[in-house]
Order: structure tokens, then C-alpha cells, then sequence
């Protein structure tokens, strides 16, 4: 068990959004303020960890030929279980998730971590690697959402740091989330080299 | 992908010519649907109710904080993008209408709960449900004080306009879509107010 | 295409290497922009000194910091920072807050031009991607004083602000601007709008000094502004064609824009083909903007968009080059057979 392999991987070496590059429209999207990160993070990283659970139980029953299809239905299962867990108990996160809590559906991270890592490896394993690419997905929204928030309206998670209209405008549209997620994923890249060449010597 | 799996892709034609292999495919997707569709129907089972549950508060509290009254009554309406209308009735006597209104901002739909008095003024005006941008449309929507600009107006001076005519609505400056619509969701409340005490005269 | 052509140090972008030289080119802008410098102080008063002097500053400085935080060698001598400085203070209001610019020349320095490695690798318009950017603040980027404000150095809250001749334009209210500016205003450069974009023949003066000291071809600011005259004259929106085109070729920042951003050597195409289709692209966006959009002004954003494009335009237009001239020559040759057949 290397549980502190897998967990580099998820943050680092292998994240899902600097590195492998999935799930960038909710990454994109959501990214305004932290409340909305946090929730976004925690709801895919519960159902990764539960669709990596089942779709590792079923990796020897599931036939090749409609794998995909069988993941799928596993996944919007647990979709909308959350989906309706949040409207149910978390009003407010529901709300301001609004249409990306569907759409995790179609969020690339969670199907390409069941085909690439759940359909081939034990259980353990498997729910381990959804954790650890689920805290890798969350922490990089974090990160997103409150330089977004932070330049964009002032505030982090919600407390006011300096006036809202000093904030700048553009960091809370979509061009912030992109130049945000750009910069980032150069930091990553340079940081990578960086690494690379130490081990290198 | 691993060589196994290209492996077991290629005889295609030869798997499609076995029916048992066949009855094999749909029975085990079959089976992943139903064990799926049944816990979506445990879930839905327990939070349906809260869910409507708190729809319902959220909508009363809404009523009742537009056009505070004993009671409402519904109104059979066609109006187009008004979703329900309720005749809000205080001491046995008719204060006015609340109309709940589906209008359009720049996150896409959104909800609205529109009071209206007997004389054609609106009285309070509340977003129940909305997907707009966090830190700029949210401005518009979430923040009361810009909702209660509309407070008083009514169609005797023609439709709301947003920052000109002489039916003013001030908007938020860098939220124009959301502001205008809002002020859209308040012209077809009044309208269809107007419509209904027609109709009944 | 001849060789003598290649003797305009403007026509390629990747060719710039020593030091001398491209510090010599951006001297040379700096001293076509001073005259438009000198009369927006004389319009709009001492601040506009202050503005400008901070946005140079600014640049230089955020210039050497990352070039000293990354180790690498300092390229302030080149004075292109310098050049962007002036260019972001020319596209800004002229009672622009202070910490507005620094945030413009950060972003201009640090994001648009030196995270993709400097002088020479940034595929847009720094001076122009830092307006974008810091449109962020609205209100204080659409305050437009009144021309003959004679702002003070340190600048003041009260000021009177005017609507600018864009702004009429985009009303198609032509009438009305041509009872508040009449030509002569708009062409010497009594009226609202941008620092550095008001007097059109100050910079039509640096345009053609530059173009006489070769440091830009005539190639993207004529095709430019010949493509928005054209348009405006045909389309003048009911408006007698020739005032209505007039009036928006010298309001707003076209001139500034055409002779000043779109030449930038590193964001513009390589060959006088590509150069010429850069202008018409930018000048189509430029009108399409201004009549269909909600902005009032296209410029900064036609000039943007063409920037993504020129990677695209310099694929598809090579430059003819010294030594090969038959290589690229002979394929040619068929389609203006093919063509004369035709005819």
C-alpha cells in the first residue's frame, strides 16, 4: 500500500487539473468565490471516491465492450444521489452550484480515473486514488477561487478585505478563470522542471 | 490501454453473431441500471419531500416578505412566463397579487416572486432562484436594497426601463444583463397583474 | 518582391537581436508620440504629465523586477517597456487613478509580456491587453473629462466630464456631436476621450514620421483606416457619408490605434501582404464594433483580436526571402496563368 504515492500524485505529479487537464469547464466555471470551490471540490471528490469503489468491485463482471456505458450509469447515479443530498441538506451550495452538480456527469476526471486507474486495480487501491485525485481537484479550486475572489471582489470566503470596488472586475468573469488557471498551470510546469532537474544532478 | 483489452476489442463482428454473449452485454447492463435506478429511487424517496418542503418555505417566506397577507389563493393564469399567481388576501379583503415570474439573466433562468398592489405598484420584489455570477449579477439578485429600487413603480408611466426613459431603473454598473432581467420579470408580473384585473372586471 | 524592400528594418519580427537596435526603433516611437503627449497636457492639464510619467515608470520597474527575480539579463535598455508605458497612459482616461495604471503596467509587463518570454514572444498588444484588463474598473476607465480641464499635477475628484464623439457616434447622433465638436475640434484634438487619442494630427504627424524614418511601414495603418473609411462612407447609417466618415476616423483611438498598436512589430504579420490584411481585418472589427456592439469604441479590441489571428496570416503568407525568391516564386506562376486564362 503507498498511500503516500498515490497522494503526491493526486496533488502533484499527477493533478488532475494542472497536470492531466481534466475537468477544466467546471474548473473554469465555478471558481468565484471559495464557498463555491470548497462545495464543488467535496462533491466530486465523493462521488469519485464511490464510483471508483463500485466500478473497482465490478471491474471482473463488467465486459469490456460496454465498460463505458457501465460507468456512466454508475456515475450519474451517484451524480444525482448528491444532487439531491445537496438540494435536500445544503440548500445554499446547491444554489450557487446551481447547474454543475449535474454536469459532474460529464466531468472528465471521474470517468478517466474509473477507465485509467478503478476498472484495473483492487479496491483499497482504488478508493485511496479517488480520494487523493479528489483532494488534488479540490485543492487546486481552492487555490483558483480565492485568487479569483480575492482580486476579483475583495473578500476571502466571504469576509471583506478590502472595498469590493477596488476588486477587479475581470478576475470574476470568465477571462479570470482563465488567465488564473493558465498562470497556474505554468507555476506547475515550471515547478515540474524545476523538480526534474534537482533529481537530474 | 493495455494490448488485452485491443485485444478483446477486435473480434467485434464474431461477439455480435453470439446471442448469449449478447444476452450476456444487456443482462449485466441491465442489471448495473436497475441496482442503480433503485437506489436513486431510496434516495429520491427521502429527500423528495424535503426538498419540496423547503421549495414551499422558500416560496411562502418569499410571498410573505413581497406582500405580507393572511392568505393566499391561487389563480388559474396563462400568461406567458408567469409560473403561478396568487391572490394575496388580508381581513377578508383583496391586498393584491403575488405573481412568480421565470425570466432570464445572464447565468440563464431565473425565478422571481413579484408583489403587486390593487393598484398596480409593485410592492416587493424577490429572486427565489437564480444561476448568476457570483460577485457581479449576484449584486443584482442577492442584494434586497437593489430589489427594493422597484418598490412603488408601476406601469401607469409605460415599462421599466433599465438606466434610461423616464420609468427608471437604476441597474448595477457591470451587471446590466442581470439588472435588465430583473426589470423583464417585473414588467410581466405588472402586466400580467393587469391582464388578470381586466379579465376579471 | 524585392530585395531593396527588406532594407525596412518594420517588415520582419523576429529579426530584431541587438540591443542598440531595437532601443534606437523605440526612441524613435517615444519622440513620434511626444507631440500628442505635449498637446493632451495642454488640453487636459498637468496630470496627464504625471499619469504618463507614472505609467513609464511603472513599466520600466515591474520590467526589472522579473527580469531580476528570474535571473535573466536586463532588457530595460531596449526602452520597449518604456514605449508600452506612454501606449497604456495614451489608451486611458485622462483623470485615470494612479493605482489603476500600476495595475495596468503589471499586468501589461509581467502577465502579457514577460511570462511568455519578453520582448518579442508576446503574442498580443501589451499596451492594448492592459486596457482590456483593467476595464475591470469601469466607472473610472468611462470618466471622460471635458477637454480644457487643466487638471492639476496631482490630479482632483471634481472634475467635468463629457460624453465622448464615440459615444455620440454610437447613438447615431452626428447632429448632436457636430453642435458640441466641429471638424477642426476633432482633427487638432479639443475633445473628450482618451489621454493620448485626441489629437489626430499630432499623431498622424508621428505616424508619418515613423513611417519616414522606417521604423513602420505604410502597409497596416493605410489598409487600416482606409478599410473603417470605406465602410463608414457606404454604411452612414443616414448620415451624410462624408462627415459621418470623418468624424469617425478621427474620433475615438484609430489613429492612435493604426499607426501606434497595430505596427507593433512583434503582434502584426511579417509580410506587406499579411500586413495588408491585418489592417482590413482590424478595420472591419473596429466598424463592426462601433455599429453593433455595446461598446462604443472597437479599436482596442479589433487590434486584439487580429493579434490572435497573425500566427495564422504569417502561415499562410510567407514573406518572399532573399536567396530563395524562385522557390516561393514558382508556384505562383500556374495561378496567374489560370487567371489570365480566365480573363
Amino acid at each position: 500500500m503507498n498511500f503516500g504515492k498515490q497522494l503526491k500524485e493526486g496533488l502533484l505529479t499527477q493533478n488532475p487539473v494542472l497536470v492531466q487537464l481534466l475537468g477544466m469547464c467546471s474548473t473554469l466555471a465555478i471558481t468565484t468565490s471559495i464557498s463555491n470551490g470548497l462545495g464543488m471540490g467535496v462533491s466530486v471528490m465523493i462521488i469519485l471516491t464511490c464510483s471508483n469503489i463500485v466500478i473497482s468491485l465490478l471491474r471482473k463482471i463488467i465486459p469490456d465492450q460496454i465498460r463505458i456505458a457501465a460507468y456512466i450509469v454508475v456515475i450519474a447515479g451517484f451524480v444525482t444521489m448528491v444532487d439531491l443530498l445537496l438540494q435536500a441538506y445544503f440548500q445554499d451550495i446547491a444554489e450557487s452550484l446551481g447547474v454543475f452538480i449535474p454536469l459532474i456527469v460529464v466531468n472528465c476526471i471521474i470517468l478517466a480515473r474509473a477507465e485509467s486507474f478503478a476498472s484495473k486495480n483492487k479496491v483499497l487501491p482504488a478508493a485511496v486514488d479517488g480520494i487523493c485525485q479528489g483532494i488534488g481537484y479540490t485543492l487546486v479550486l481552492l487555490v483558483m477561487s480565492a485568487i479569483r475572489e480575492f482580486l476579483g471582489s475583495g473578500s476571502l470566503a466571504g469576509y471583506q478585505i478590502f472595498p469590493s470596488e477596488y476588486g477587479a472586475l475581470m478576475m470574476a468573469l470568465p477571462v479570470g478563470g482563465f488567465l488564473t488557471l493558465g498562470c497556474l498551470i505554468a507555476l506547475m510546469q515550471w515547478a515540474q522542471d524545476k523538480a526534474a532537474n534537482k533529481e537530474g544532478k | 490501454m493495455s494490448k488485452e483489452k485491443t485485444a478483446a476489442v477486435q473480434p467485434k463482428a464474431k461477439v455480435e453473431l453470439d446471442p448469449r454473449f449478447t444476452a450476456k452485454l444487456t443482462l449485466t447492463l441491465l442489471g448495473i441500471c436497475a441496482v442503480v435506478a433503485l437506489l436513486l429511487g431510496v434516495v429520491n424517496s427521502v429527500t423528495e419531500p424535503i426538498i419540496e418542503e423547503i421549495q414551499a418555505e422558500k416560496t411562502a417566506a418569499a410571498m410573505s416578505q413581497v406582500l405580507p397577507a393572511d392568505e393566499y389563493q391561487k389563480v388559474e393564469t396563462t400568461y406567458p412566463n408567469v409560473t403561478a399567481m396568487n391572490k394575496a388576501v388580508s381581513g377578508g379583503e383583496q391586498i393584491g397579487y403575488v405573481v412568480e415570474v421565470a425570466t432570464n439573466g445572464f447565468g440563464g433562468a431565473m425565478s422571481m416572486v413579484v408583489g403587486v398592489d390593487m393598484d398596480g405598484a409593485v410592492t416587493g420584489v424577490s429572486v427565489t432562484d437564480n444561476s448568476e455570477t457570483a460577485n457581479i449579477g449576484t449584486k443584482v439578485v442577492n442584494d434586497q436594497t437593489v430589489l427594493d429600487r422597484f418598490i412603488g413603480m408601476s406601469h401607469a408611466d409605460g415599462e421599466i426601463t433599465v438606466n434610461s426613459g423616464t420609468n427608471r431603473f437604476d441597474g448595477v454598473s457591470g451587471a446590466t444583463v442581470s439588472s435588465k432581467g430583473v426589470t423583464a420579470g417585473v414588467n410581466t408580473a405588472l402586466a400580467a397583474v393587469a391582464e388578470q384585473k381586466g379579465g376579471e372586471a | 518582391m524585392d530585395y531593396k524592400e527588406l532594407n525596412l528594418i518594420g517588415s520582419s519580427s523576429p529579426h530584431i537581436r541587438t540591443k542598440d537596435g531595437t532601443a534606437h526603433i523605440m526612441a524613435e516611437v517615444l519622440i513620434a508620440l511626444v507631440p500628442a503627449l505635449a498637446f493632451s497636457v495642454y488640453n487636459f492639464g498637468w496630470y496627464v504629465l504625471t499619469v504618463t510619467a507614472v505609467s513609464v515608470v511603472g513599466c520600466c520597474f515591474f520590467e526589472w523586477l522579473y527580469r531580476a527575480l528570474m535571473k535573466k539579463n536586463n532588457t530595460i535598455g531596449d526602452c520597449s517597456a518604456a514605449v508600452t508605458g506612454m501606449l497604456i497612459a495614451f489608451v486611458c482616461p485622462p483623470n485615470i487613478p494612479l493605482w489603476i495604471i500600476l495595475i495596468g503596467d503589471f499586468f501589461a509587463i509581467v502577465i502579457v509580456k514577460q511570462l511568455f518570454g519578453g520582448i518579442g514572444k508576446n503574442f498580443l498588444n501589451p499596451a492594448l491587453a492592459a486596457r482590456a484588463f483593467m476595464l475591470s474598473w469601469a466607472s473610472a476607465m468611462s470618466t471622460w473629462v471635458v477637454p480644457g480641464s487643466k487638471l492639476p499635477v496631482f490630479g482632483t475628484v471634481d472634475v467635468v466630464t463629457s460624453a465622448t464623439p464615440m459615444a455620440y457616434l454610437h447613438e447615431n447622433n452626428l447632429q448632436g456631436l457636430m453642435e458640441v465638436y466641429d471638424l477642426q475640434d476633432m482633427l487638432i484634438g479639443f475633445i473628450g476621450g482618451s489621454l493620448g487619442e485626441v489629437s489626430a494630427l499630432l499623431l498622424i504627424l508621428g505616424g508619418v514620421w515613423m513611417i519616414i524614418r522606417k521604423i513602420i511601414t505604410w502597409y497596416i495603418p493605410v489598409s487600416y483606416i482606409g478599410t473603417v473609411a470605406v465602410l463608414t462612407f457606404l454604411f452612414p447609417r443616414g448620415n451624410d457619408p462624408m462627415t459621418w466618415m470623418l468624424y469617425n476616423i478621427l474620433g475615438g483611438g484609430l489613429i492612435l490605434g493604426a499607426f501606434f498598436m497595430a505596427t507593433d512589430y512583434v503582434t502584426s504579420p511579417v509580410s506587406h501582404k499579411g500586413q495588408v490584411i491585418f489592417g482590413i481585418g482590424c478595420g472591419l472589427i473596429t466598424v463592426f464594433i462601433r455599429y453593433f456592439g455595446s461598446y462604443s469604441e472597437g479599436v482596442c479590441y479589433a487590434i486584439l483580436v487580429m493579434n490572435l489571428t497573425v500566427w495564422m496570416i504569417d502561415k499562410n503568407i510567407k514573406p518572399s526571402r532573399f536567396g530563395v525568391a524562385k522557390a516561393p516564386k514558382a508556384p505562383k506562376e500556374p495561378k496567374e496563368k489560370k487567371e489570365a486564362a480566365e480573363k
